[in-house]
Parts: C-alpha cells; sequence; structure tokens
C-alpha cells in the first residue's frame, strides 16, 4: 500500500473553486440587476471582463507551466469585478483591458490567488482609472427598468448623466433622493449602484465565508462616520454620511474588494483597524484627489499593510492564542 | 455543559452505523503481536522477561517497564520472538489453540481496597490511559489536587463509538472503576461525561452517578478538560476504568479492548472486543468488507495514522477504519485564513507552514505552534487540501528543539568557565524526528515503507505484500531475548552513533 494519503481522512469538501464561484454568482444577479436597467450591454460588458481576465490566467499558465492553471474560476471573478466597476456605457475594450492587467500584471506575476499584495481587480480598476479616465467616469443617464435599452454599438448619442459622486465632489447635494441611490436609479458603474442587491449579496458571501463581514463593516464604518464628522454637503451630518456610503462605489468597494478574504487580514482586530484606515484614505482622495471614485485606490495601498501585520508584527497579536493554550 | 467557540467545527457523523448495534468478539488470532511499549511514551520500552520458545499463560508479565507497570501476555501461547519494527519493540506470541482458565491477579474487594493497592493492581494488570500507564495519569491527578473525576465517554469523532457502547453495555463496571480512581486520587465527586450528540438511549445517571452531555464543536473534549481544570475536575477513559475494576475486583490483566470497526467499506460495521496485538485484518474478517480498502487507519478519521494490514492493534486504540479513497488533489494555498479562524487555539497554521518552508526560525518561535493540539481542524477545513496539521507538528518539533537548543545555549553562557564558542548566539541545525514523525497522530506525508509483521506461511501473513524491510531472523535455540535496540537505548548503550562509531572502529 503506497502511503501518500495523510489525516484528516473527513474533508469539509468547501473547494476553492467553491469560493470564486460563489463571488462569480454575486457578481451575476449584479449583472441580471443591470440588464434590467440598461440592456444586454452591461451584462456583455462584465462577461467580457470575466471572459479576458479568464483567458489571460489560461494562456499564462499555458505558456510559463504547460498546463492549465489550478484556479481559472478566481481569475474571471477579478475580470467580472472590475468590469461592474465600469460605467454601463463603457467601450468593449475597457473590461478586457481591465481584466487582463488584472489577472497579467497584477496576480500572476506578483504570486498569485492570495499571496499577490495588491487585490487584483483594485489594481485592474485603478490602471484603468489612471489611464483611461474619461471613459471610466462617462455615466449614461439613469433609465427606469426595462426601457430604452442602451445600443450595443455606439453609445456617442446616449445622454449623459451625473453620478451622486461626482456632483459631491463640487460641494453640493446629487439632485436624486437617497432612496432612488439605494436602489440602482442614479448614475454610476454598473454594478455598484445597486446597494440593496449588494447588500443582500453580501449577506450571502458572509454566510458562504467569502469575504469578512468584520471588514467589510469596519469599511463602511469608518465611511460614514468620516462623512458625519467633516460632511461635504450643507444638507447636515447624518444625510452626508450617508451619501458618502451610496456613492463612490464604496458598498460595493467594501464587499467584493475591503471583504475579500483572500486580501484581508486574518486577525479581526487588524481587519477592523485597516478597514477603518481603508476608509480614511478613501474619504482623504475624495475630498483632495481628483477622482470621484477613488475607494479602490485605497484598497490597493492599505493592501500593502496586511502581509506587515499578518507576517511580521504577529507577535504583537499572537500571543492572545499562545497565552489561552496549554500544553 | 455547554461550550459555546466560534472555533472548532461541527463534524459529520457516522455513529449512527455502529450506535445500540450488538457487540462481537474478535476472537483470538493465531498469532499476536504484543507491544512491549506504550504509545504515550514509545521512548522508554521495556525490558522483555521471557525468551524465545517460553511459554506463557494470559495475564503473565512478559516484561517490565523501569516505572513497575507491566506488559500482560493477552493469551495462552509460546514466544516466537522480540522484534523491533520501524524502531520498537514488539514480542511475537504464537497462540495455543486451546485456551485454559486463566489464574487470575491479585484482587480485592472495591469497597476496602486501599489506595495504594489500587495504583499496584493498575500496574499489575497494565492498564494505560491516553497513552500512559493509568497509575501515572491517577498519580498525576493525584499531585494536582483534582476533586472532581470524570469518565470519559465523549467520542467526539465522527466514527468512534466504543466508550459509548462501554457505558451503554457495561455502565455500572465503568461507574465502579471511577469510584475506585476516584478514591486514589482523593476526589470528592465523579461522574459521567458525554457527547450531547450520542446521548439518546443513554441514561441520566449511571449506577447512581449523573452523566452529563457536553454540547459544542469539534474538539469538545479538549476544551471540556479546560473547563473542568478550573474547579480542579479531570478526565479519565472510560475504558481504562473498566480495566480498573477488571483488574481490583476481578483480578483480570488488561488485555482486551472495544475498538470501533468502521469506514466506507466495511460490510458490518460494529463494536467488536479485540486483543491487544490482534492484526488490523482480523478485524475486518469479523466486520467484513465490501471492496479492498485503500488504506486502514489506526484511531479516528481526524487523528488516525496509517497503518499496513498486518499491523497489530495495541491498547489504546479505540477505532480502527478502513477506507477507500481518492487521492486528495492538493492546490497551493489561497490564502484564505479557514485554517485560522477555525484553529482552537488560535495558531495560524498557514503561515507556520509558510515559515517552516522557508526556514524563517525567529518568525517561527513567534507563531508558538508548539501549543497545537493536533485535532486536524486546519487540514479538515483547508479549501485546497494542504495537510496543515502535520506541517504544525512539524513546526512544533523544530521549534521545541530550538527552544531547548536556547536553553541549553543559555545554561553555557551562564558558565563561568564556558568556551568562547559556546558563548555565540549559533543555534545547531536541527536533526530528523524520524521517531516523532512515526508516532504523529496524524502521520507522515512521506511515503513510508511496507513492514512485515508476521514470517511467511503464517495463517495472519496472508494478504501481506513483499517486505521491503530486512528480516534479522535469530537461532531457534532457547536463549534470553537479547535486549532490543529501543531498550538499549533507553539504557545508553548502542545508540546510532555508537553503533556507527563501533563499526568505524572495526574498519
Amino acid at each position: 500500500m503506497t502511503r501518500t494519503k495523510v489525516a484528516p481522512f473527513v474533508r469539509q469538501g468547501v473547494s476553492s473553486m467553491a469560493i470564486s464561484m460563489d463571488v462569480l454568482l454575486a457578481q451575476l444577479v449584479l449583472l441580471a440587476m443591470s440588464y434590467l436597467y440598461y440592456g444586454w450591454r452591461p451584462v456583455l460588458l462584465g462577461l467580457l471582463g470575466g471572459a479576458s481576465s479568464l483567458s489571460a490566467q489560461l494562456l499564462i499558465g499555458l505558456l510559463l507551466t504547460h498546463r492549465l492553471p489550478e484556479r481559472p474560476v478566481s481569475a474571471a471573478a477579478y475580470g467580472m469585478t472590475v468590469a461592474l466597476l465600469l460605467p454601463p456605457s463603457a467601450p468593449y475594450w475597457l473590461p478586457v483591458a481591465g481584466g487582463v492587467f488584472a489577472t497579467a500584471v497584477a496576480s500572476v506575476p506578483l504570486g498569485g490567488e492570495g499571496h499577490s499584495p495588491f487585490h487584483p481587480a483594485a489594481a485592474g480598476a485603478s490602471f484603468l482609472t489612471i489611464c483611461f479616465a474619461g471613459q471610466m467616469f462617462a455615466y449614461p443617464a439613469p433609465r427606469a427598468p426595462m426601457t430604452n435599452f442602451l445600443p450595443l454599438g455606439d453609445t456617442s448619442a446616449v445622454p449623459a448623466g451625473t453620478s451622486p459622486a461626482s456632483v459631491m465632489k463640487e460641494g453640493v447635494s446629487p439632485l436624486t433622493t437617497l432612496t432612488e441611490a439605494a436602489t440602482g436609479q442614479a448614475a454610476g458603474a454598473i454594478g455598484a449602484v445597486f446597494v440593496l442587491v449588494i447588500a443582500a449579496c453580501a449577506l450571502y458571501l458572509v454566510a458562504r465565508r467569502a469575504v469578512y463581514l468584520s471588514s467589510i463593516l469596519s469599511f463602511l464604518a469608518g465611511i460614514y462616520l468620516i462623512g458625519y464628522l467633516w460632511p461635504r454637503l450643507s444638507t447636515g451630518p447624518i444625510t452626508s454620511g450617508l451619501w458618502e456610503l451610496l456613492s463612490g462605489s464604496a458598498v460595493f468597494v467594501a464587499v467584493f474588494l475591503v471583504g475579500d478574504r483572500r486580501y484581508a487580514s486574518k486577525r479581526f482586530w487588524v481587519r477592523i483597524g485597516l478597514g477603518l484606515l481603508t476608509a480614511a484614505v478613501c474619504m482623504a482622495m475624495r475630498y483632495y484627489g481628483a477622482y470621484e471614485q477613488v475607494a479602490f485606490f485605497a484598497v490597493l495601498l492599505v493592501n500593502a499593510f496586511v502581509p506587515l501585520f499578518d507576517r511580521r508584527l504577529t507577535h504583537l497579536f499572537g500571543k492572545g492564542g499562545a497565552l489561552r493554550a496549554k500544553e | 455543559m455547554t461550550i459555546i467557540s466560534r472555533r472548532g467545527v461541527y463534524l459529520p457523523s457516522h455513529k449512527k452505523e455502529t450506535l445500540r448495534k450488538p457487540i462481537e468478539a474478535a476472537g483470538l488470532p493465531d498469532r499476536l503481536a504484543v507491544p512491549l511499549f506504550i504509545y504515550g511514551e514509545t521512548d522508554n520500552p521495556c525490558v522483555p522477561s521471557v525468551c524465545e520458545d517460553d511459554r506463557v499463560r494470559r495475564y503473565d508479565t512478559v516484561g517490565v517497564f523501569a516505572s513497575g507497570f507491566h506488559a500482560v501476555a493477552p493469551a495462552d501461547g509460546t514466544v516466537r520472538e522480540v522484534r523491533e519494527i520501524r524502531g520498537l519493540p514488539y514480542l511475537l506470541l504464537e497462540v495455543d489453540e486451546e485456551q485454559g482458565e486463566p489464574s487470575p491477579l491479585p484482587s480485592a474487594d472495591p469497597k476496602t481496597v486501599l489506595e495504594k493497592e489500587i495504583f499496584e493492581m493498575a500496574n499489575r494488570a497494565g492498564v494505560t490511559a491516553y497513552g500512559r500507564p493509568l497509575s501515572e495519569v491517577l498519580d498525576t491527578y493525584k499531585k494536582k489536587g483534582v476533586t472532581c473525576l470524570w469518565a470519559d465517554a465523549i467520542c467526539e469523532q465522527p466514527y468512534s463509538t466504543a466508550r459509548i457502547e462501554l457505558l451503554r453495555t457495561r455502565g455500572d463496571e465503568v461507574a465502579a472503576g471511577l469510584r475506585l480512581a476516584a478514591r486514589a486520587v482523593g476526589a470528592q465527586a465523579a461522574g459521567v461525561l458525554i457527547s450531547a450528540f450520542c446521548a439518546r438511549g443513554l441514561p441520566e445517571q449511571v449506577d447512581g452517578l449523573a452523566v452529563e452531555k457536553v454540547l459544542g464543536k469539534y474538539p469538545v473534549q479538549e476544551r471540556a478538560r479546560e473547563e473542568l481544570a478550573q474547579s480542579q475536575g479531570e478526565l479519565l477513559d472510560a475504558g481504562a476504568l473498566l480495566a480498573l475494576y477488571e483488574a481490583v475486583a476481578l483480578g483480570k490483566g488488561c488485555v482486551e479492548a472495544l475498538v470501533t470497526v468502521n469506514g466506507n467499506c466495511v460490510a458490518a460495521p460494529k463494536n467488536i472486543w479485540v486483543t491487544n496485538g490482534t492484526p488490523v485484518n482480523d478485524l475486518f474478517d469479523v466486520c467484513g468488507l465490501t471492496e479492498e480498502p485503500s488504506c486502514f487507519l489506526l484511531g479516528d478519521a481526524l487523528t488516525g495514522r496509517l497503518a499496513d494490514r498486518q499491523e497489530p492493534v495495541a491498547l489504546g486504540v479505540d477505532t480502527v477504519l478502513a477506507f477507500v479513497t481518492d487521492r486528495i488533489k492538493r492546490q497551493a494555498c489561497i490564502n484564505c485564513g479557514r485554517c485560522m479562524e477555525r484553529c482552537p487555539r488560535k495558531l495560524y497554521p498557514t503561515e507556520i507552514a509558510r515559515a517552516l518552508e522557508a526556514g524563517e526560525d525567529e518568525h517561527l518561535l513567534r507563531l508558538h505552534p508548539q501549543y497545537c493540539t493536533g485535532c486536524g481542524v486546519c487540514s479538515y477545513v483547508c479549501p485546497v487540501g494542504i495537510n496543515l496539521t502535520a506541517k504544525t507538528k512539524r513546526a512544533a518539533r523544530r521549534v521545541r528543539r530550538l527552544l531547548e537548543e536556547e536553553e541549553l545555549a543559555e545554561a553555557r553562557r551562564s558558565l563561568p568557565n564556558a568556551a568562547p564558542e559556546d558563548k555565540g548566539n549559533a543555534v545547531p541545525a536541527l536533526g530528523a524526528f524520524a521517531r516523532d514523525d512515526l508516532f504523529d497522530p496524524v502521520g507522515c506525508e512521506a511515503e513510508e515503507e511496507q513492514v512485515e509483521f508476521w514470517k511467511k506461511g503464517s495463517p495472519s501473513s496472508k494478504g501481506k505484500k513483499k517486505s521491503k524491510a530486512k528480516e534479522t531472523r535469530k537461532p531457534a535455540s532457547k536463549q534470553p531475548v537479547k535486549k532490543t535496540a529501543a531498550a538499549e537505548r533507553k539504557d545508553g548503550k548502542g545508540t546510532a552513533k555508537g553503533k556507527k562509531a563501533g563499526k568505524g572502529e572495526k574498519k
């Protein structure tokens, strides 16, 4: 008998593929919502993002190791995340560029899934923002569900809309109501405007243990708190805090980037701290930066601290376990 | 007792297949391989007190340990040889076809027996608990000032039901054993602890002792022990308590144990009484197999170790499993953190494994792998199938060795006449831990070589594969059995280094 099998001889049965599939499933729900508002174009953009990232992963795997990579589905999830941060009227090459960048530049060369110091989707979105800011923030005007779908071809004739984030940057209150902003009836990114649906997806992902609730809540709490303490709007601190939450893809980024357990810290209090730090960086960029969507930049910056806390400063946090343990 | 914790896991249960089923006896095989060591203390094997071709009767002493603990013959038969298998000594006994009535060991009335006599009788009968002589365990509890003793019938792993069935079928004797143990320890109170998931059909009291249910995630036994320790309580294996009662009241040696036999290719899973040293194969003759297993396990699914078909089942093993399993396709870690989230000791297994592989000793020391209990939760939850438990245990051995070396270096530095090189900060490289790996409850990852327990042609050698291990046959003449290498090591002679040096001198 060849003894290569080792204990435990029963396994929980949750595979890495299942984790990525859960994320993809949640994103497909957002694409479905986007279809209801804008038609097939955002769906095609989302699928293109996922497919380009997946293709890049497969191609790199075949070129470098001459075999198919172990977990291509995670790459598809990164590409889809980048695509969901684009406007529904974006050109088709934009999600392709973002998806390929996320996998080929920010993931595989830097250690692969879970080991890259930066979230690949955050890197992909940041790359697109820096290089193609014009296309990134050219949002179409919000539509009523199932009416006036966007054209699949040229979108130059589509009426432009103004996102709440860009209005707030000018220090003016958005024209839409908070309820409209929560239900996707405001100009914004494909997946990021359906805040209530994203919240439902978050519950699903938390239940499936695909994301950390502590990271999500600490980031969102930080955003609200800073918006409350230093309001940009004259309508009062509470409304200002709520608008900060509902604009600039904050909820989407919280769930799919900040909460992603592969790139978050493994220690509870570090997650809370880094969630608040991400919020602080994000709000500083909103206040003083050039772009209206900056949450993924904040994620990218704070990601760099995770290995520091998890690997180099373990003695600061590991002692709790050690003290409780008895030999 | 309810233990609420975010850490740990709820395991799937396969207990229904063996719970409340009739208990059978495996019967005596033609040959037995009696271990001359105790599982928890493999570094201190006993010196055999019998010779080749000696006749022994059931309950005769075949070896005495330094602590006074006896290795007991499990059946009437003839000693064939003492053989070292994987560095540990076994006494191979050819069992007589007709077994005589065993002469009982010294016994006493359980109500009037003295404390000291309980310790002596447990030693003489060869009763063990948690891989140590029962007398040593009781002595430890006594020194700790344990005030409440609990019979441990928790059976928290997926397959094991032996202790619960002991309680169900022989609860009164277990309770009597518990009273004896409590008297030996000086405990004023006693009770029985069972898992709440297996409590159906069990009484609220066993012979006047309360049955407490433990509810919580695996590993609940370890946490229950910690909870009990706060009120000076301790656990004691129900099987050992039964053996203690039989030793004291009936003069019986501890030569049998109730073992759960199960697995995904076992035709009729059941609990069976197994004589110490019975080959694994014989258990499946009783229970039957639906297809050829790909592995046998001594122990339950989370902490068991792989065994050969011919390997003897020693006392202390309460579960033997046979599985047809596919090899798990392992992938690279995705850093999901599930292992850390679930670890009952709050360790960071994936980082420990990384630091071990990278040789980052300083970092490894900060991660405290030495606190790992080997429960297997990290490997169980890992979505990419990495065997983190084995890696953490390997890291723990490395850290223990590092700490020992550090202590030694510190002591050397503190000496006034220490040599300059001793005052340096060097930590010596670590050697291999072959023996530790062998008895690692989660096994080692490397392919192990097949070992042969029985000579060819013996009735128990059926189904055996070709051996790679070299067999050293001794002459059949009647001569005292030589000390095994393990025993010599214990005496400080014949170490591996010494043998090499000896060879060198001859050259």
